[in-house]
C-alpha cells in the first residue's frame, strides 16, 4: 500500500515538474518586429518635448495568421504585415507605446532590417540611434541597416498584398549583387565603425511611384556620425570599381556608331596601396577586370576582331574611369571624407603614421592624390561564336 | 580506454576535466577583455605566448606531486610547511574554489537569463543548476569525469560549427597589421593568462589518475586544446567585428553568434544552441570547483565528504547572489584569476623548493 502512495505523490509531483516551458508563448501569440523604421517625429500641441529628440518609429509586425491565410483566399485577406507607429523621445518608449496597442507582447529577435530617414540622420548621431539595439540582447545584430532619402515610414509600406517590405528591402539588397547596390551593411559590422568614428556609407533606400528601390549611397561624416548627403547609382559604381566590393554588374557603353552593347563583369580586383614619402600619403588603385559581352546592338555584330576588341576595352575602361572620378571628386571636394575605407590599407600597411593622423583622418584623405588604373579584359562574347 | 577504477580517472578523463574546467566564462568575454588589454589585432600570438604561463605552472605543479605520490595538495602541503601553515594554504584554496563556483555559477545564471530565459528568476536557475551539480558531485570524482566526457565533444562539436559558419563574415583584413605596433601589444597577456588558467585543478586531480607518469601529457593537452579553442573563438571574433567593434560589447561571442543567418537552414538562432552547449560546459566548471572545495574541507578535516558537500551548498547559494550586477561579478572574476595565478603560480614554486631544501619528510 505505502509503495503505491508513493508512487502516486511522485505522478503528482512529476506533473508540476515535468510540464515544461509554462511560461512558453506560441508563435502565434507574438507581434514579431521584422523591420524598424526611425523619423523625425512630429510635435504633438500640447507637450512641451524639444522637437530635436522626438523620434517617430515604425514597427513592422508580421501578421502570421494572415500569411498562412493569404494562401486560401489572398483577394478577402489583409496585408501579410501591420505597422504601428508612435512618436516619443526614445526607440524604447515608444515600443513600449506601441504594446499598448497590440494584442502580443513584442519580440524582436528575428527583425532584419533598421531604416532611418535621412532627415533625421541629418541632425542626430547615429551611435545615438542604434545605441538601443546595441544593448537590447534581445535585438539582432544581423539587421541591416539603411538610410532612407525620404520618409522610412514609407519605405516600410507597400500596397502589394504580397509583400512585407522590409523583407523584400533585404532580399533585395541580398540577392541583387549588382555593382550599383552596396554590399549590406549589419547592424554588427556598424560597431566598429561607430566606436572608431569612421566615416561610411550606408545603403539608400527610397520609394518611388509606390516601388521601394534601393538607389545611391548615405554619406555618413564619422566625425559627427551623422548623414552628409548622397552618392547617386554612378557613384556608387564608382566605389564598386574602387573597392571591388561584388564582382557583379554589367557596364553599357555605345561605340561611335551608337550601338550599345553590354560588358558583363565576371571578375573584379582592385588592389589599393597607399605610399608613404616624406610623410606624404598617396594611394594608387589597380584595378583589373574581366568580363564578356553579353548583349550587342548592333546588325554587323564585329566585335569579335582584334582592332574593334581593343576599343571596345577602351570604351568600358573610359566609362569606369568617368565613375571613379566622379565618386573621387565628391567624397574628396565636396564631402571631405574617406567613405569607401582607404584608412583600413594606411592602418594596414603604416600603423604608426596612422595612430598619429587616424584622429583626422577625413581632412588628409581629401587631400591625398590617388592614381588609379583600369585594365579591362573582354574573354567572351557570351553563347555566340563567329568563325 | 582502460576502465575506471572506483573514485579514480584515467588520465584521459584527467584531460577532459581539465579542459572542461579551462573553458568557461572566457569563451564569451575573452575577447572584449583581450582587445581592450592588446589593442591591436595581434591578440591571437598574445594568446599563444599567454598560453605558456599556465603551462610553466602545471610544470612546477606536477614537479611538487611526483615528491608526494597518490596525496592530494590538501593532504601533502602539511609535510611541507607544517601542520598549521599547511592547514591554511588548503584553506585558502577551498576558499578560492568555493569563489569559483559561486562565478561560475551566477555568470551562468546571468547569461541563461539574458539572453535563454528571461523572465525565470536568477535565484530559481541558480537553484536548479547547484542542485544538479550537487547530485553529480557526490557521486565523486568518477562520474564528473564520465559527464564531462559526454560534454566534452558536443562543446567542440558546437565550437567547429558555429567557427565555421562565421566564416562568411570573416575579414582578413580585421587581423591585419601582424605586429603593427611592434612587438610590445602582444607580451601583454594578463587577462589571457588568467582566462587560460584552469590546468591549476592538476594540483589535486592527480592523486586520482591511475597512471600518474603520464601527468606531462595530460597537463600539454589540458593546455592546448583550451588554447586552440580559445585562439578560434578570437581569430572569428575578430575577424567578424575587428578589434574596436568588440572592445565594448559585453559578450563578443555571443553577438558574432546573432550577426549570422542561414535562412537556408530554416532555423536563425543559433546563439540558443550554443549557450545551451555553453551552459552545460560551465555546469561541469562549477561542479569541479565544487567537488574540490568540498574534497579540500574533507581532507583538512580528515572527515567525510557527504557533509561537507551538502554544507557547502546553501553557502554558495547565497553568496552567489551577493553581487548586484555583471560589473560586480566580472570584478569578482579579475579577482579569481589574480588569486589563482598566486595561488597555483608562486605558492607550489615556494612549496617545492622548501621541498628541496627539507627532503622528504614521509
Amino acid at each position: 500500500m505505502r509503495t503505491i502512495n508513493r508512487f502516486i505523490l511522485l505522478f503528482i509531483i512529476s506533473i508540476v515538474f515535468l510540464s515544461g516551458c509554462w511560461s512558453s508563448t506560441d508563435i502565434e501569440h507574438l507581434s514579431m518586429i521584422i523591420g524598424v523604421g526611425i523619423d523625425v517625429g512630429q510635435v504633438e500641441r500640447n507637450q512641451t518635448t524639444d522637437q530635436d529628440e522626438l523620434l517617430e518609429v515604425t514597427y513592422q509586425v508580421a501578421n502570421i495568421t494572415e500569411t498562412t491565410s493569404s494562401l486560401e483566399n489572398s483577394e478577402q485577406s489583409g496585408k501579410p504585415y501591420k505597422n504601428y507607429v508612435e512618436t516619443g523621445n526614445s526607440i524604447l518608449k515608444t515600443a513600449y507605446d506601441v504594446n499598448y496597442k497590440t494584442p502580443n507582447p513584442f519580440f524582436s529577435q528575428h527583425q532584419q532590417l533598421i531604416v532611418i530617414s535621412s532627415e533625421l540622420a541629418q541632425q542626430t548621431s547615429l551611435q545615438e540611434l542604434l545605441d538601443h539595439f546595441k544593448r537590447n540582447p534581445e535585438s539582432r545584430a544581423s539587421s541591416m541597416v539603411m538610410i532612407s532619402d525620404g520618409m522610412a515610414r514609407d519605405v516600410l509600406e507597400s500596397d502589394d498584398p504580397t509583400d512585407i517590405p522590409a523583407l523584400l528591402i533585404t532580399g533585395i539588397a541580398d540577392h541583387a549583387k549588382s555593382a550599383r547596390i552596396l554590399k549590406p551593411i549589419t547592424l554588427a559590422k556598424l560597431f566598429s565603425k561607430l566606436n572608431t568614428n569612421t566615416s561610411f556609407l550606408l545603403q539608400n533606400v527610397v520609394k518611388e511611384e509606390d516601388e521601394v528601390k534601393l538607389m545611391g549611397a548615405g554619406v555618413i561624416n564619422g566625425d559627427t556620425l551623422t548623414l552628409m548627403g548622397f552618392l547617386n547609382d554612378e557613384e556608387i559604381h564608382g566605389v564598386t570599381w574602387l573597392t571591388a566590393s561584388t564582382d557583379e554588374g554589367i557596364v553599357l557603353v555605345t561605340d561611335e556608331e551608337e550601338h550599345a552593347i553590354v560588358y558583363e563583369v565576371l571578375s573584379l580586383k582592385s588592389d589599393i596601396t597607399p605610399t608613404l614619402k616624406n610623410n606624404k600619403l598617396t594611394f594608387n588603385v589597380e584595378i583589373e577586370s574581366e568580363g564578356w559581352i553579353s548583349e550587342v546592338f548592333d546588325v554587323s555584330d564585329k566585335i569579335t576582331k582584334e582592332e574593334q576588341l581593343k576599343k571596345l576595352e577602351e570604351l568600358i575602361k573610359k566609362d569606369a574611369e568617368h565613375d571613379i572620378e566622379k565618386t573621387l571628386k565628391k567624397l574628396q571636394e565636396e564631402f571631405q571624407v574617406d567613405a569607401i575605407g582607404f584608412g583600413e590599407y594606411v592602418r594596414i600597411n603604416y600603423p604608426t603614421y596612422w595612430n598619429e593622423h587616424k584622429d583626422n583622418w577625413d581632412e588628409i584623405f581629401s587631400e591625398t592624390a590617388i592614381e588609379y588604373d583600369v585594365k579591362i579584359s573582354v574573354v567572351d562574347y557570351g553563347m555566340k561564336f563567329d568563325e | 580506454m582502460r576502465k575506471s577504477q572506483h573514485g579514480m580517472i584515467t588520465p584521459t578523463q584527467a584531460t577532459i576535466l581539465i579542459i572542461n574546467y579551462t573553458l568557461s566564462v572566457g569563451i564569451l568575454t575573452l575577447p572584449r577583455m583581450a582587445a581592450n588589454e592588446v589593442g591591436t589585432p595581434d591578440v591571437w600570438m598574445a594568446l599563444l605566448i599567454s598560453s605558456l604561463v599556465p603551462l610553466a605552472m602545471a610544470f612546477v605543479i606536477i614537479t611538487l606531486n611526483k615528491r608526494y605520490p597518490n596525496q592530494t595538495f590538501y593532504q601533502y602541503s602539511g609535510l611541507i610547511v607544517g601542520k598549521f601553515l599547511g592547514l591554511f594554504i588548503g584553506l585558502v584554496i577551498t576558499l578560492f574554489f568555493i569563489t569559483d563556483t559561486i562565478f561560475a555559477v551566477r555568470m551562468m545564471a546571468e547569461v541563461v537569463e539574458i539572453y535563454l530565459l528571461e523572465e525565470t528568476p536568477i535565484t530559481i536557475l541558480i537553484v536548479i543548476v547547484l542542485w544538479l551539480s550537487l547530485y553529480l558531485v557526490v557521486g565523486g570524482i568518477t562520474s564528473i569525469a564520465r559527464v564531462s566526457q559526454i560534454i566534452f565533444p558536443l562543446t567542440i562539436l558546437t565550437f567547429v560549427v558555429v567557427a565555421l559558419m562565421s566564416l562568411g563574415l570573416f575579414e582578413l583584413n580585421h587581423l591585419r597589421p601582424v605586429l603593427g605596433e611592434g612587438i610590445r601589444p602582444i607580451f601583454k597577456i594578463k587577462s589571457m593568462a588568467l582566462s587560460t588558467l584552469g590546468v591549476e585543478i592538476i594540483l589535486i586531480i592527480q592523486a586520482f589518475m591511475t597512471d600518474q607518469h603520464k601527468a606531462k601529457k595530460v597537463i600539454f593537452l589540458g593546455v592546448l586544446v583550451p588554447t586552440v579553442i580559445y585562439l578560434l573563438t578570437l581569430v572569428m571574433v575578430i575577424g567578424a567585428l575587428s578589434i574596436d567593434g568588440i572592445k565594448n560589447l559585453t559578450f563578443p561571442t555571443v553577438i558574432l553568434i546573432q550577426s549570422f543567418e542561414f535562412p537556408e537552414l530554416f532555423f536563425e538562432r543559433y546563439d540558443s544552441v550554443f549557450l545551451i552547449i555553453w551552459t552545460m560546459q560551465i555546469f561541469t566548471t562549477l561542479s569541479i570547483s565544487f567537488y574540490l572545495a568540498s574534497l579540500g574541507l574533507s581532507q583538512l578535516f580528515n572527515k567525510d565528504i557527504k557533509p561537507f558537500m551538502y554544507g557547502l551548498l546553501p553557502i554558495i547559494f547565497i553568496l552567489s547572489m551577493a553581487p548586484k550586477n555583471l560589473y560586480q561579478l566580472s570584478w569578482l572574476g579579475d579577482m579569481i584569476a589574480n588569486v589563482a595565478f598566486v595561488l597555483f603560480g608562486i605558492v607550489p614554486c615556494l612549496l617545492l623548493l622548501i621541498s628541496f631544501i627539507r627532503g622528504k619528510v614521509q
